[in-house]
Parts: C-alpha cells; sequence; structure tokens
C-alpha cells in the first residue's frame, strides 16, 4: 500500500508499514520470509497503532489525563498522541529504565513515576494501578487488558499482511502485551486457516524490554495462550547474534554477497539454548 | 432514524450477553422508527467481525413494509465502521448500519457505500 505526498498529522502515517522480503536468510529457496518495518512508524515502534487506538477508543476529552505502565515504546508512542490531541500522560516505569527512554519521554511531554526495579515491568502494573485507584483523575489505558490494542492489529497490522501476502504459513512476533499475536494471529488466521502463530520470548530471567517471558509471572489478559501455536525461547546473546546476521546478510552489496554465517566461527546462535513449544 | 429506549437497552443487553464477541441483529424500522430488535447469531464468533446468521423468515420483513437496518456491536472501539465492517459491507451497502460501542456506551448509524462511510442521524 502506497502513502500520499503528504500527511495533515503524524498520526496518519501511523501504520501501513512495508513488509520487505528476506532472501538471504531463507534456509531454502522455497521458503519466502519477511520483515514488516514496524520502526517506520512515526516513533519508531509498532506501539504507535496500539497507543492511537486505545486512545481513540477511549473518545477522550482534551486535557484528559493519561497514566500508563510501560517500559518504554507504548510511553513513547501514546507520548506522540497525547502531545498531538491534547492530553496529558504520565508513564510508570522501572526505575532501571535507560536514560534514552526517560528522555525522549520527557521530550514529548511525558511525567515519569518510578517503581522498583527489581519488579520489572510487573512492578510498574502494580504501581501503576495503585496510582490509578487512588488518583481518579487519571484515566489507565492499560495496554495489557485493553481490547482496542489486540484489534489495532487485527485491523491494521495482520490486515497489511494479509493484503500483501498470497499465502502466510508462520507468523512470529515478539510476546509483550500478546496484543500483536492475538490481533494479527487472529487476522492472518481466518485469511490462512493453516498458519502456525508462534511467540517469540525471552528467556526465563533474560531482560529485554518490552518483551516478557511468561514463566516471569504476569500472564496479560488479553492474552490467550490457546491461541499460540509455538513459544521460541530466545536468549540475549541469540538476539544480538541473530541481529548481526540480519544486518550481514540482507544489508550488504547485491555484487559481493556475504560468507555464510555457518563459516563463520562463533556467529550461529547457540543451538542449546532455542526451545520450542507446542500443545500435545 | 429513531431508536427507542426500550430497543437501545435491547441492544446493550445482547452485546454484553455476546462478549467477548461481537453481538449482531436485524433492526425494523417503519417510518423512520425502530419497532423491532431481532437478535442474531454471529456465526464469525469473532471479537473483531460478525457474519450474521438469521432465520430465513427474517428477511421477509420488508414485505411487510418495514425498513431492515443491520446492527452489531463493538466491543471496546468507537460505534464507527471499521476496515473489516466496510471491507465486509456486502449487501448491506447503502442501507442503514447500527453499531454500538460496549467501551463508551454509543449507539450510531451510518450509510457505507462504494468503501465510503456517512454518518445518518439518530436520535
Amino acid at each position: 500500500m502506497t502513502r500520499a505526498a503528504t500527511a495533515a498529522s503524524l498520526l496518519d502515517l501511523v501504520g501501513n508499514t512495508p513488509l520487505v522480503e528476506l532472501p538471504r536468510l531463507s534456509p531454502k529457496p522455497e521458503v519466502k520470509l519477511y520483515a514488516k518495518l514496524e520502526g517506520q512508524n512515526p516513533t519508531g515502534s509498532i506501539k504507535d497503532r496500539v497507543a492511537l487506538a486505545m486512545t481513540e477508543a477511549a473518545e477522550l476529552e482534551p486535557g484528559a489525563e493519561l497514566l500508563e505502565p510501560t517500559s518504554g515504546n507504548t510511553g513513547i508512542s501514546l507520548a506522540l498522541v497525547a502531545r498531538l490531541k491534547g492530553y496529558r500522560l504520565t508513564c510508570v516505569m522501572p526505575e532501571n529504565v535507560t536514560e534514552e527512554r526517560r528522555r525522549l519521554l520527557r521530550l514529548y511531554g511525558a511525567e515519569i513515576v518510578e517503581s522498583p526495579g527489581e519488579e520489572g515491568s510487573n512492578g510498574a502494573v502494580r504501581v501503576a494501578q495503585e496510582l490509578a485507584e487512588r488518583e481518579p483523575r487519571y484515566q489507565m489505558l492499560f495496554q495489557y487488558a485493553n481490547e482496542a490494542n489486540p484489534a489495532a492489529h487485527y485491523e491494521g497490522t495482520g490486515a497489511e499482511i494479509a493484503e500483501a501476502l498470497d499465502r502466510v504459513d508462520v507468523l512470529v512476533a515478539g510476546l509483550g502485551t500478546g496484543g500483536t499475536l492475538m490481533g494479527a494471529g487472529a487476522r492472518l488466521r481466518e485469511a490462512f486457516p493453516e498458519i502456525v502463530i508462534a511467540a517469540a520470548e525471552p528467556l526465563p530471567g533474560d531482560p529485554v524490554m518490552g518483551l516478557r517471558s511468561l514463566e516471569d509471572g504476569y500472564v496479560p489478559p488479553i492474552l490467550d495462550v490457546s491461541k499460540l501455536d509455538r513459544k521460541v525461547l530466545v536468549s540475549n546473546a541469540e538476539a544480538v547474534v541473530s541481529l548481526r546476521e540480519l544486518l550481514h546478510e540482507e544489508a550488504s552489496s547485491p555484487e559481493s554477497p556475504p560468507a555464510r554465517s555457518s563459516t563463520s566461527p562463533g556467529s550461529s546462535p547457540p543451538s542449546s539454548t532455542r526451545a520450542w513449544w507446542s500443545p500435545s | 432514524m429513531v431508536v427507542p429506549a426500550a430497543l437501545r437497552r435491547a441492544l446493550e443487553e445482547h452485546a454484553r450477553a455476546e462478549l467477548p464477541n461481537e453481538a449482531c441483529g436485524l433492526l425494523a424500522f417503519r417510518d423512520g422508527v425502530a419497532e423491532r430488535y431481532i437478535p442474531a447469531r454471529n456465526a464469525a464468533a469473532s471479537p473483531y467481525r460478525f457474519e450474521l446468521e438469521t432465520e430465513p423468515e427474517n428477511w421477509f420483513l420488508e414485505d411487510d413494509g418495514y425498513e431492515l437496518a443491520v446492527f452489531h456491536s463493538h466491543v471496546s472501539s468507537a460505534p464507527r465502521p471499521s476496515r473489516t465492517d466496510v471491507e465486509n459491507i456486502g449487501l448491506w451497502q447503502g442501507r442503514p448500519y447500527l453499531i454500538l460501542s460496549l467501551g463508551t456506551g454509543e449507539l450510531a448509524a451510518w450509510q457505507i457505500a462504494d468503501g465510503e462511510i456517512s454518518p445518518l442521524e439518530l436520535s
């Protein structure tokens, strides 16, 4: 889908992100891999879809005060939407979040409330819920339980993929709130009933901003685990190595294709940390 | 178009009863006033879209002088036709199309034709 030459607002540029084929990463010619470039949303993440959908569903009045537990991307997205629509935003996040994230949020005009670092994002959820109960002026859209979250992916992410491709056998998405997997998964399963929906989770205990392992405790209300066909556990090391492989393979000159990663010692992800789960 | 309070309550009750999925049904209007609500079955059983299934005889209400409108609920989003609603308009193209948002409690009426959405006045 092409975009218009100009947009009246940054919010008009949310979604309709490109799909790019990754031919060099494909293990076999008949297997086609595609990446959906959600970094091309206005704030650089898929959460722009969710922030816009949640605020539109809430039909907020100008001046509304929003509160959200967020590790960063959702806060940044909500901060943009809040600034453009005239709302105020307070983000609750662990005290050990990077300074870069804090600066970006403050740049967009958001306030920050800290939660205990050792409790991670679970602690941010707890503190936000307590604050919302104590202070009725706050409206917590709460991405973890807000149906507008998966709906944004049903209507957007999933619909865009279904429109672009004649066939999809597997969808792999990171598991954070579960919105992408539930919403895009549902839309793609309607178009391609045999599709496998696979969740990529960090290894328990391996901290990855914005993603979670269900083993670490909190299961988002919008997540229905029975709708997942596979779970892939990914270590931090694998994520870094795979990113390097992606850049090395897909971001090099076509005149001088790179050596295959299997010939480079130490560049293959340690297979012992991969884990596959499927329901019996 | 007028939807009396009693019928609005019926729409809300049906919408809540069908959670987590969208509810759907037919509204029978006469001279712009809704006289009957016929709850239907959402064959899609989805929180994102509906496929209306109803008894065949209900389609003949128009022979009795009624104008039929389709109704469905949105689980949380605004009472405005979604991309999916527009894509799936089918035989309801150009006909009254009512949506209730369980998120805001608002009922709204539209007409969808050739991909264009037009609001209809509703009281």
